[in-house]
Formats: structure tokens, C-alpha cells, sequence
């Protein structure tokens, strides 16, 4: 079971950070940041798995391709910002953190333009 | 029916869809932008088949990918104006030094002043024909210590020689030789600058530091 591989890791790294933070503040943060990236590692080819799947799904029902990779891309954006954003925070770089968040935002919200377009295309259309 | 049919099974299943995908969603603030593009989503499922009956069937996957083609190229070509805009000032700083560099050799061998500073002012319009010439110099001199040193030893031998052109005796109108070398020597600078670089001698600029 990968779940307590991932619990272990996670409290190791946790009591690590502790212990170090008196001694060595600045250690805790790369200990903290390690332990992410290996619990994302561990759990990746999972998720690679299940958008698979789910794009299979979307190929038999008719759904367009583009919603669900656009879709997936802006799950990932907010992932990875959200990843970063809470190191920043961790390290007590607030500033720094709501910068990520702002290009998470910006991207997001181009992703979201052409579906936007797309929309209001279809209801000028709509109306006759 | 077979119509109706579909449009259910689309809906209902691009909402399961979503409901997974949710999962996935990080507890953050972006929950609500991505509540947001989802909520666009459903709308254009639901509202799709309607054009069918309404008017002729429109291509959803095209528009969408005619869009963010278009968002690409715009940011695309800001980036290309903008590392445009970069490399010509880089270019700009590193033809100034060179110019001022190639200045100051030039003064330094053949006078015997140490250059302070050297302002160049070139022609940095992109679009004009004459982009890259140089417009004017300012250049400041100094008396090298080395020439104090000799100078000293020359008037130790040599008394200031002075020129009283007066012909009032009132009017004490003397002229010092010292000063008179040193206008020489600034327009004998301007006339090799401007053989040179073949600028106008009226856009060199000579100032001189004197060390005293």
C-alpha cells in the first residue's frame, strides 16, 4: 500500500523539519520541499493513470477532447501553483507566495478565454 | 427521441465528468476560477444541440483552438518585440563603451591629459536611416599627475610668460601663456575627434580639470 509509504514519509520529514527547525531554520525548508516533490513522484504515475482512463471516457461519450484536456490543464496549473504557493508560505514568504497565485490566477484565466469566446458565440447564435 | 437521447447522455455524463475532476481540485482560492471555466463548460454542453435546430452546427473544438492559436501568437509577438526592444539597448550600451573606450585610448596616447568621462550620444532611433551615428561628444580631461610633475619642474625654470597687449596703461589686459596652451591643446582634441569620426567640430565638447 503506497498510502503508508507516503504517511511515513510525510511524518518523517516532519519531525526532521522539527527537530532541525532550533538548530538550522533554514534546513527545514529544503527538507519540506524534498518531501513534496517525492510524495508528487510517488503518487504521478497513478494520476497518470486515471486521466488516462478518464480520456478514454471521454472518447466514447461525445464529449470535445478540448473541454477535458482544458480542464485538466487548469486542475494542473492550480495544483502546481498551489505547490509552490505553500512553500513560499512555509519558508514566511508571503509576498512571494501570492505572486504565485497571481500567475496561477493569470494563467487559469487564459486557458479560460477561448471557452469564454466559444460561449459567446454559441448565445449571439442562439439569438436569431 | 434519438436526438434527445444524446443530449441527456451528454449532459449527465460531462456532470459526472466534472464531479470527478472536482476531486482533484485543490482546496484553494483558484477552486473558484476553475468553478468558473467548469461552469462555462456545462453551459455550452447544454446549450450545443440548440444551435443544431436553430441554425447549422457550429464547431466548437475549431473555435476554441482558433482562439488560444490567436492568444499564443499575440503573446508570441510581444515577446519578440520585447527581446527586440532588449537586444537594441544591449547593443546601444555596448557600442557607447566601445566608442568611449576607443576615445580615451585614442586622447591618452596622444596627449597628455587623463580622461575622466566621456558622454557619446549616437543616433538611437531603429526606424532613421542614420541609426548608429554619433551625434556628439562630451569629454572631460584632466591634468595627469605625471604632467603636473613636469610642468612644476618647468616653471621652476620658467617664469609664467605674460603678454600685455595694453595700450591704456589703465587697462591691465594680460594674458597668460599657460591658458593659451591649454585652448590649443582642446582644439587640437576636437580637430583629430573630428577627422576621425568625422563628426562637426561643434558637437565636441572638451572640458579640462585642472589639477590646481
Amino acid at each position: 500500500m503506497e498510502i503508508f509509504q507516503i504517511v511515513a514519509i510525510g511524518i518523517i520529514s516532519t519531525i526532521l523539519s522539527v527537530l532541525i527547525k532550533n538548530e538550522r531554520p533554514e534546513i527545514g525548508i529544503f527538507i519540506s520541499l524534498t518531501a513534496g516533490v517525492i510524495i508528487f513522484l510517488f503518487i504521478v504515475t497513478k494520476l497518470q493513470s486515471v486521466i488516462e482512463i478518464l480520456i478514454q471516457l471521454a472518447n466514447k461519450i461525445s464529449i470535445d477532447f478540448v473541454y477535458l484536456s482544458t480542464i485538466l490543464k487548469i486542475v494542473g496549473i492550480a495544483y502546481i501553483a498551489e505547490f509552490g504557493a505553500q512553500i513560499c508560505k512555509d519558508a514566511g514568504e508571503g509576498v512571494m507566495a501570492s505572486k504565485i497565485e497571481l500567475a496561477g490566477k493569470i494563467l487559469i484565466m487564459v486557458m479560460a478565454v477561448p471557452i469564454l469566446v466559444s460561449l459567446m458565440d454559441l448565445i449571439i447564435n442562439l439569438i436569431p | 427521441m434519438e436526438f434527445l437521447r444524446e443530449w441527456i447522455i451528454t449532459i449527465i455524463s460531462t456532470i459526472i465528468f466534472i464531479t470527478f475532476v472536482e476531486i482533484l481540485v485543490p482546496n484553494s482560492n483558484h477552486k473558484r476560477y476553475i468553478d468558473m471555466v467548469v461552469g462555462f463548460l456545462i453551459v455550452i454542453v447544454i446549450l450545443n444541440p440548440l444551435t443544431n435546430i436553430i441554425n447549422e452546427e457550429i464547431n466548437f473544438e475549431e473555435g476554441i483552438i482558433k482562439t488560444s492559436n490567436e492568444l499564443e501568437l499575440a503573446t508570441a509577438k510581444n515577446r519578440a518585440i520585447n527581446v527586440k526592444s532588449n537586444n537594441t539597448e544591449v547593443t546601444m550600451k555596448l557600442y557607447k563603451d566601445k566608442i568611449s573606450k576607443q576615445l580615451k585610448n585614442r586622447i591618452e596616447e596622444n596627449t597628455k591629459y587623463l580622461v575622466e568621462e566621456v558622454i557619446v550620444q549616437i543616433e538611437d532611433d531603429t526606424e532613421s536611416v542614420n541609426f548608429g551615428l554619433i551625434n556628439s561628444f562630451n569629454i572631460t580631461l584632466k591634468e595627469s599627475a605625471k604632467n603636473k610633475k613636469n610642468e612644476d619642474f618647468i616653471e621652476t625654470k620658467i617664469e609664467p610668460v605674460q603678454i600685455n597687449i595694453s595700450i591704456d596703461k589703465k587697462s591691465n589686459n594680460t594674458v597668460e601663456a599657460n591658458s593659451i596652451l591649454i585652448n590649443n591643446e582642446t582644439d587640437l582634441i576636437k580637430d583629430d575627434i573630428s577627422d576621425f569620426y568625422n563628426i562637426d567640430r561643434e558637437n565636441i565638447n572638451v572640458h579640462i580639470n585642472k589639477n590646481n
